[in-house]
């Protein structure tokens, strides 16, 4: 046995992960694909909804903000949004930004199932957001959303990568 | 999402995200269409909304409003009525149980 071995501390497992591209990520119902998979090993979360709404919203967030670059302020009118549909759509088919991957990862321990979405994009500051949407905003909500439904979360410096931990 | 108009009425089904864009333009386009004066968009089929169909809605929103038409939400259950609490779409629209 190496020297240290046998007494140095044991890190974490990450007992599942995935590495997908944008246009597969985007599939739908692929968040709930996710947490059925933690779900089958982690054993039931407390919210189950909850978690699949949260991890939904961080996917999203990194298929359209993270890989296709997109903002979303353009959403604020329909015509507005009618572009980004638009360009979404051409941007997933567009080599260098529908097949950008995402990551997730997820484990978890005692009381809490910890599921991580990391993005290859541009980030962002997080303190540029406002933890809660202004009312009537039409896009802009989904961080919001994530923090009112996760237990705890963690965006990186970069703004690349979203930790969320939801109670067993 | 399945969708149906049937006059002030708008019944929408399934999940309602991003992806269903294109669908709901058909309610907006019914909306600008319909002459009357109260619309219910129906979402007590609705299992799942997320951040993109609550913007949607907002959307459908200014579509009625220019129109002087008063929008009703009816009959949101569960997730989807908790996603509207939280969210406090009960300061900008008509909230109506099933």
């Amino acid at each position: 046995m190496a020297p240290g071995a046998a007494s140095a501390p044991q890190a974490q497992p990450t007992v599942l992960a995935l590495d997908i591209s944008a246009r597969g990520a985007a599939a739908q119902g692929f968040a709930g694909l996710v947490c059925a998979a933690v779900e089958a090993q982690a054993g039931p979360v407390r919210d189950p909804e909850g978690m699949r709404l949260a991890v939904h919203e961080a996917i999203a967030n990194a298929v359209q903000h993270g890989c296709l670059e997109l903002g979303s302020d353009m959403r604020q009118t329909r015509a507005g949004h009618e572009v980004f549909a638009a360009v979404m759509l051409d941007r997933m088919a567009t080599p260098g930004y529908g097949d950008r991957r995402i990551q997730l990862s997820a484990d978890w321990a005692g009381g809490v199932v910890s599921i991580s979405v990391h993005d290859p994009g541009p980030g962002y500051h997080p303190s540029t957001l406002a933890s809660r949407a202004t009312a009537g905003a039409k896009s802009g909500r989904g961080l919001a959303i994530i923090r009112s439904l996760a237990h705890e979360v963690v965006v990186s410096p970069d703004g690349r990568c979203i930790t969320m931990r939801f109670l067993r | 999402m399945n969708i149906k108009l049937s006059g002030p009425t708008i019944h929408l089904e399934g999940r309602f995200t991003f992806a269903q864009h294109g669908t709901f333009q058909r309610a907006l386009s019914h909306l600008e269409t319909v002459g009357a004066q109260q619309v219910r968009i129906d979402l007590s089929a609705v299992d799942f909304i997320d951040s993109a169909g609550l913007g949607m809605l907002l959307i459908a929103r200014d579509v009625a409003r220019e129109r002087g038409i008063g929008l009703i939400l009816r009959g949101a259950r569960g997730a989807v009525a908790t996603m509207l609490e939280t969210a406090s779409f009960d300061a900008l629209f008509t909230l109506e149980a099933a």
